[in-house]
C-alpha cells in the first residue's frame, strides 16, 4: 500500500488506523460473513472448569498439530481467554500479593442475614420489625412535606415561583423544595450565612436531604456559591442533570447552559465526514476558593481553587482545566 | 481442580474456612493476574504490576461481597472460572476508566491477505441451513473458521492456539468455506 493510497480513518476514540479502499471492502465482506456465521452456527454451552482447561493446554503442548481444539473453546471468548492465559504458564503471584489476597477473606465483607428460626420468637420479632417499618414510614410521610421555615432570604432581586406550592411564605422568603426562576440577577442568603449569587433566568430549588444538609438543584442558569464552613455533620450539595458538587466551605459557581459544538458525521463510502453545529447541554463548575468534589455517574474529580470542571451531555468523563479558564 | 472439588471448596468458604480461601487464591491468582495484565495490554494501557494486582484484589472482594452471593451462585451453576475471568476483565477496564484512559482495544483492523471470500455467495443461503452444514466440516476447519470469524483472531494467534502451521491457516479456512458453500448448495437443491 503506497502512501497516497492511505487514508486516515479515525475511530470514535481518536485512535488512527490506516487502510486503503480494498482493505475496507474486504472488511465489509468479512463482517457480512461473520454476522451470517454467528446467526447460523450452533454454540455448545458446556464450559470447562480450570482442571479441564489445564488438561487441554497439556494436550495441546504434547500433541502439537495433532491436537484438535474443542469446539467450545473456539466459540466461547471467556473460555478461550482463560485457555490463552494458561498457555502462557502464568507465574504464581508474589508472596506479598498472595498475602494481600488471602487477607481479604474475613475482613468484614461478610454480613450475615438476620433470620429467626424459632417460630414463637420469630413471629414476635417479625411483628416488632413490622411496627418499626410502619413507624418509620409514618415519620417519613409526616416529614415529607415542605418545611415551613424558609431556608433563606432573597436579599436582592426578584424570584418567581414556577411551581404550585402550598406553604405560606413572605414575598422575600425562599421556600423549600420549590422550583424558582429569577427574572433578574438575585442574591439569596441562607440561614447559615451561605450566599448564592444567581444570574437572571436561572431555575433552581433549595431543599434539605435526610441528614439535614442543604441541596441546591439547578435546572438551568448559573449560581455562584459562597459557602460557609459546614458543621461536622452538615453538608452542602449542588445537583444538576449531569452530575453534582459536594462542598464543605468554599466559593464556586455552577453554570448549566447549552453549548455549541461541531459534530462530525461519518457518511461512509470513504467520503470526508460532514461537519455541523449542534447544541448540547453542559455544566461548568468554577472554583474560586477551597476544594469541591465534582462527580457524575462515571467518575469524580476533586476541584481546587482556580480550576474548572465541565460535564457534558452524553460524555462520560469530566473535563478538568487549570487556572487559565477560571473566572 | 475438578468441578466437584471446586464446588466443595466454595461450600467450605461459606463455612468461613480460611484454608479453602487460601487454596482458591493459589489456584486462580496467577491466572487472573496474567489475565488482568493481558487486558491492560490489549487496550494499550501502560499498567504497573500494582494495577493487575489491584484488579485481582477487587475480583476477590466482589466474590465475597453481598454475603458471598457470587459464591452461592457458583455452587449452583459451576462456572466459577468463567465468572472470575469476566470479573477480572471488567475490574481491569474499571481501573483504566478511573485513570481516564479512554481507548479501544488495539485490534489490527487489516484483514488477513488470504481471506478473499465473496460473502454474498454464502449469505444467499438461509442461516437455518448453516448449523447442519457446518457440522459436516472437519473439526480443524470448524475451529479455524470460528476463531477467525467469531473470535476475530489473527492467523498468527490461531497458529499459536491450535498448533496448525501459520501458512496452513488461510488454506484451511478457504477450504472449509468452499466445502461449506458446496454442502449448502447441495442441501438447498435437495430441499427444493
Amino acid at each position: 500500500m503506497t502512501e497516497p493510497e492511505q487514508q486516515k480513518v479515525t475511530d470514535a476514540s481518536c485512535h488512527a488506523v490506516t487502510m486503503d479502499t480494498d482493505d475496507r471492502a474486504a472488511l465489509v465482506t468479512d463482517e457480512k460473513l461473520r454476522r451470517w456465521l454467528q446467526a447460523g452456527i450452533e454454540m455448545t454451552t458446556e464450559h470447562p472448569d480450570c482442571a479441564a482447561l489445564r488438561a487441554h493446554v497439556a494436550a495441546r503442548q504434547r500433541l502439537g498439530a495433532d491436537w484438535d481444539m474443542p469446539q467450545h473453546l473456539a466459540e466461547c471468548p471467556v473460555c478461550l481467554s482463560a485457555f490463552e492465559v494458561l498457555m502462557e504458564q502464568p507465574a504464581a503471584p508474589s508472596a506479598a500479593a498472595r498475602a494481600r489476597f488471602v487477607s481479604l477473606f474475613g475482613d468484614g465483607t461478610r454480613r450475615r442475614v438476620l433470620w429467626f428460626k424459632k417460630p414463637a420468637t420469630g413471629w414476635l420479632m417479625k411483628a416488632a420489625l413490622f411496627a418499626l417499618i410502619a413507624g418509620g414510614a409514618a415519620w417519613l410521610f409526616t416529614n415529607a412535606n415542605p418545611r415551613v421555615d424558609p431556608p433563606g432570604k432573597l436579599v436582592q432581586g426578584r424570584a418567581m415561583r414556577v411551581e404550585k406550592q402550598s406553604v405560606p411564605a413572605s414575598a422575600d422568603a425562599i421556600v423549600y423544595s420549590t422550583w424558582v426562576e429569577t427574572s433578574a440577577p438575585a442574591i439569596v442568603r441562607l440561614r447559615d450565612g451561605t450566599s448564592l449569587e444567581i444570574d437572571a433566568a436561572t431555575r433552581y430549588s433549595i431543599a434539605t436531604d435526610q441528614a439535614g444538609g442543604t441541596v441546591v438543584t439547578i435546572a438551568s442558569g448559573r449560581i455562584t456559591f459562597d459557602v460557609v464552613p459546614q458543621p461536622p455533620l452538615g453538608s452542602f450539595k449542588v445537583r444538576t442533570s449531569m452530575g453534582g458538587v459536594d462542598v464543605v466551605g468554599t466559593r464556586f459557581s455552577v453554570d448549566c447552559r447549552p453549548e455549541a459544538v461541531t459534530a462530525f458525521e461519518n457518511i461512509g463510502g470513504g467520503q470526508i465526514p460532514q461537519a455541523r453545529q449542534v447544541e448540547i447541554t453542559s455544566v461548568v463548575v468554577i472554583v474560586s476558593s477551597g476544594t469541591v468534589r465534582v462527580f457524575n455517574k462515571q467518575e469524580e474529580v476533586m476541584l481546587k481553587a482556580g480550576h474548572t470542571a465541565t460535564l457534558r451531555n452524553n460524555t462520560p468523563f469530566i473535563e478538568e482545566m487549570g487556572d487559565s479558564h477560571a473566572r | 481442580m475438578h468441578g466437584t472439588i471446586a464446588q466443595e471448596l466454595l461450600e467450605r468458604l461459606l463455612r468461613d474456612d480460611h484454608a479453602a480461601w487460601a487454596a482458591l487464591v493459589d489456584e486462580y491468582a496467577g491466572l487472573l493476574t496474567t489475565l488482568a495484565r493481558r487486558t491492560f495490554s490489549a487496550y494499550g494501557y501502560p499498567a504497573a504490576e500494582q494495577d493487575a494486582e489491584d484488579a485481582v484484589a477487587e475480583v476477590w472482594r466482589n466474590l465475597l461481597a453481598n454475603d458471598r452471593r457470587i459464591i452461592r451462585q457458583e455452587i449452583d451453576n459451576g462456572h466459577l472460572l468463567q465468572t472470575l475471568v469476566t470479573l477480572t476483565r471488567n475490574r481491569s477496564i474499571d481501573i483504566m476508566r478511573r485513570r481516564k484512559f479512554y481507548t479501544e482495544p488495539l485490534v489490527d483492523q487489516m484483514p488477513e491477505p488470504e481471506a478473499e471470500i465473496d460473502a454474498d455467495a454464502f449469505t444467499q443461503f438461509p442461516a437455518a441451513l448453516l448449523a447442519a452444514a457446518f457440522r459436516q466440516l472437519a473439526p480443524k476447519e470448524q475451529v479455524c473458521i470460528k476463531l477467525f470469524y467469531l473470535q476475530r483472531k489473527k492467523y498468527r494467534e490461531i497458529a499459536v492456539l491450535t498448533a496448525i502451521p501459520l501458512n496452513s491457516i488461510g488454506p484451511t479456512i478457504g477450504r472449509g468455506l468452499l466445502k461449506l458453500r458446496h454442502i449448502l448448495a447441495e442441501s438447498q437443491k435437495s430441499g427444493s
